[in-house]
């Protein structure tokens, strides 16, 4: 399976966002870097079919499912943490095994009964990510997955994201060249 | 401690203004103008005896509560498809707005022409209700996040799912809300309504109706404090068993 984006050009009103930007995936992480407005969270929108490109071409076999971490939470905050990571899955009774051990790997055994309301910030950001990890699907974006997460649990969840992205298609964008680093992987900075 | 302070205060509020009732109606001194408490409530306790008193309000309650539900339920499904269909909305949102102008007075009146005296309070209750819970929902599926619902296309959650997890929480409490508002404005225009459009004597409104022709002004004062409390009392028990879901998100 390859996947390619080719030659994308995108503006919105007079501000040109991405110039013929191309790229080839390759199973594992692929990092994007760059400053802020540079169109890296563009270029994952345009991957996942939520906004079209001005013109270029993206290639990417059709029906291919996506797992996204968005740069915010997009909870259902009045709803559980494991009904928050179960919510994505086709049949949530089935997966919710497979929700308590990724909350629990995430550190947040004691919180799946709690509305995503009632978590703090850090605690929001990794049930997102066990949403995400919990879709077993071949592509998984991550845009900024790990913003708000304090030091202490930082290297556990990349960890994390590490050992449940191996053989897949894993893009994750980041400002942070140490994250890039840790999880290593192609480096990409625009 | 503070809840005692708060009753007295309150029963002081109410005391002064029973008292400030009885001695306007002594001052004026004409039982076909204006009574005071002590013989509005007089009658309404003797009202209260006869049969006639709860068949009358089991006449308008059953009817309005019925008008009520039916408007909650078309007011709901016409909001859902008005956000599905943009014909549907084009069409369907200027006639609800037009509803929305016409005054009670007028429906009543056309009403009384078209339809039976016991259709009278439903038909009323029903046009009264309908524009608020319409545009309530309407609004509530509108304001739905956009960012959930993409997530939710994203990982391609199914529509049953979205509409449990999604709309639902979001819509409901601006459902419950216009239900709530919409319950008090179904009782005192459908009372109105059967007032103007001399409905059944079996009514509330009919009730009030032979009371005013009759000049028995102290039947007024009693009905008018039973309509009072009981639209105090249908508030409670609606916020009893709804007022959760205001508070969902």
């Amino acid at each position: 399976m390859a996947i390619e984006l080719i030659g994308l050009n995108k503006a919105f009103g007079d501000k040109r966002v991405l110039s013929d930007f191309s790229l080839r995936l390759e199973r594992g992480i692929t990092c994007i870097m760059g400053p802020s407005g540079k169109g890296k969270t563009t270029i994952v929108n345009i991957l996942a079919g939520l906004i079209r490109p001005d013109s270029g071409e993206v290639n990417i076999p059709p029906d291919t499912k996506f797992s996204f971490v968005f740069q915010e939470d997009r909870l259902l905050e009045w709803e559980s943490a494991l009904t928050n990571v179960t919510f994505v899955t086709a049949h949530p009774k089935q997966n919710v095994a497979k929700a308590l051990e990724l909350l629990a790997e995430a550190d947040l055994s004691d919180s799946v009964n709690k509305r995503a309301r009632e978590l703090s910030g850090g605690m929001k950001r990794r049930v997102t990510i066990c949403r995400a990890l919990i879709a077993d699907y071949d592509i998984i974006i991550l845009d900024e997955p790990f913003k708000g997460l304090d030091a202490k649990i930082k290297p556990r969840i990349m960890d994390m994201v590490r050992n449940h992205t191996q053989g897949k298609f894993a893009l994750i964008i980041t400002h942070d060249p140490a994250e890039a680093e840790y999880l290593g992987g192609r480096l990409i900075d625009i | 401690m503070q809840i005692f302070t708060l009753f007295i205060r309150k029963l002081a509020v109410v005391t002064f203004w029973f008292f400030v009732w009885e001695a306007t109606a002594r001052i004026v001194a004409n039982p076909i103008v204006i009574v005071g408490p002590v013989e509005a409530f007089g009658r309404l306790f003797e009202l209260a005896a006869t049969r006639d008193f709860w068949s009358n309000i089991n006449y308008s309650l059953v009817r309005i509560l019925f008008g009520f539900v039916l408007s909650l339920g078309a007011g709901v499904t016409l909001a859902i498809l008005c956000s599905i269909s943009k014909i549907f909305n084009t069409l369907i949102t200027p006639f609800i707005n037009v509803i929305k102008s016409i005054p009670v007075v007028s429906f009543a009146l056309l009403a009384v022409m078209l339809l039976s005296p016991a259709i009278l309070s439903i038909f009323i209750a029903f046009i009264t209700v309908l524009p608020i819970i319409f545009f309530n929902t309407y609004n509530g599926i509108q304001n739905t996040d956009k960012n959930l619902l993409q997530m939710a296309k994203v990982f391609r959650v199914n529509l049953f799912k979205r509409i449990r997890h999604i709309y639902v929480p979001t819509v409901a409490p601006f459902v419950v809300s216009a239900a709530e508002s919409g319950l008090g404005f179904a009782w005192k225009a459908a009372i109105a309504g059967e007032v103007i459009s001399l409905a059944s004597r079996a009514s509330i409104g009919g009730a009030m109706q032979t009371a005013r022709s009759f000049l028995m002004t102290a039947d007024l004062y009693a009905w008018t404090i039973t309509i009072v409390a009981l639209s105090f009392l249908m508030e409670k028990a609606f916020f009893l068993l709804f007022g959760r879901i205001k508070k969902w998100q």
